[in-house]
């Protein structure tokens, strides 16, 4: 078992779990083979789920820790450890030490955003077709991503209901006869990690020749979400059977 | 997901630090001096945003000629109105280290309508590859030159 330098970097014990959780990703058998030796129930979980926090937790455990929070905390409590904030000093060739703590605090960033992915679970049966992106508030009017068109706008307000306006969200797709369809639903998160997914509203679409389109429309409900405390909008798809309307 | 109280309070507490980290990096872009940022770095370097279409080119390599290598390129679009004038602008690209590199002056073209006077105006810049590979680009500003009121002349 390896045991850990003089002076552990959590950085790079960091990026560590990084080169493996890629070359897991890419089915580099000596990354599988680190995986299976440490997960706690072999083969319990599939490879499409293993996320950043399982690669530390190998790291982890390859140096004799019961995983990455135990590791974190001796590293942490170590007087003369180089955690975070405290990088070496010729690590990039003669960069300042303002260079280096930029170059700690992007890896940092990183990091945490990596976490934050890994904690979007798309709903059971379906994919993320848009991993959920940070937008405050109301997204994007119009864009294109990976084959699908969104449009969001603001809905009408009932006349002295004095509600906020509904946010409306469309969905287009499209594709050539033959093609798989997918059905699409739009997610959103707020600031708490609450997940608020939006169910199909009036559907329309058709075929032309050997072709076909589809466009949805689903309704944010201000009581559920409102605009304003929208943090994350991403897209959930599933592949549609045959026989269904997408 | 989040649906436990822990779960939540994680979720909330990774952003929060995120927030906290890209505020912290916010502050160590530093324009040069007589400048100001136009558009503050940002690591979505990919893409378009308002006022800069950002691409990546190719070209043969100045090493081996059989070889493509890609480079950042970055249009800067401006326009205004008879008596606007345009403003002096320069992407800047940042390394994951923190090192900035200012991208150099390229082509560019620029219109005017004889009726209105409007107009806009086009600048391609270029990072040449061997100063900084496309791919290690971390981060892309704009800065512009601060502009002297006519007040401060006086």
């Amino acid at each position: 078992m390896p045991t850990l330098p003089d002076r552990p970097n959590l950085r790079q014990l960091r990026h560590q779990a990084k080169d493996l959780l890629k070359s897991f990703r890419a089915d580099a058998p000596d990354a599988r083979r680190r995986f299976d030796a440490c997960r706690p129930e072999p083969g319990a979980r599939p490879p499409t789920d293993i996320k950043l926090a399982h690669a530390l937790r190998v790291i982890a455990r390859e140096y004799g820790f019961d995983g990455w929070a135990a590791l974190k905390q001796t590293v942490e409590a170590l007087p003369t450890g180089r955690h975070d904030g405290v990088p070496p000093s010729s690590a990039n060739g003669g960069a300042s030490q303002a260079d280096a703590s930029f170059a700690d605090t992007v890896d940092l960033l990183e990091t945490a955003r990596e976490e934050l992915r890994d904690m979007f679970e798309p709903g059971s049966g379906w994919e993320w077709h848009t991993v959920p992106r940070k937008c405050a508030g109301q997204p994007p009017s119009m864009y294109a991503t990976r084959g699908a068109v969104i449009h969001t706008m603001r809905g009408d307000v009932p006349a002295g209901s004095g509600n906020p306006a509904p946010l409306l969200v469309y969905i287009a797709q499209g594709g050539a006869e033959g093609d798989p369809k997918r059905k699409l639903r739009p997610v959103f998160y707020d600031r708490e990690g609450a997940r608020h997914v939006l169910h199909i509203g009036g559907p329309n679409g058709g075929s032309r020749a050997g072709g076909w389109y589809t466009r949805h429309g689903f309704t944010l409900n201000p009581e559920a979400l409102e605009v304003e405390d929208i943090a994350f909008f991403g897209i959930e798809a599933k592949l549609a059977h045959d026989d269904e309307t997408v | 997901m989040v649906e436990t109280t822990q779960g939540r309070l994680s979720f909330a507490g990774t952003l929060n630090r995120i927030e906290a980290l890209e505020a912290t990096l916010a502050k160590m872009f530093e324009p040069a001096v007589g400048w100001e940022w136009w558009g503050k770095p940002s690591d979505g370097v990919r893409g378009s945003r308002a006022g800069t279409h950002v691409l990546t080119l190719s070209r043969p390599s100045s090493v081996d000629e059989s070889v493509w290598e890609r480079y950042l390129a970055v249009y800067v679009n401006q326009g205004g109105g008879d008596g606007d004038s345009r403003r002096e602008c320069r992407p800047v690209a940042y390394d994951r280290e923190g090192r900035r590199y200012e991208l150099a002056d390229g082509d560019g073209g620029s219109t005017r309508d004889g009726d209105s006077g409007g107009w806009v105006e086009a600048q391609l810049f270029e990072l040449d590859p061997t100063v900084l590979r496309n791919d290690d680009v971390a981060f892309l500003g704009i800065e512009a030159k601060q502009e002297t009121r006519a007040d401060d002349d006086a």
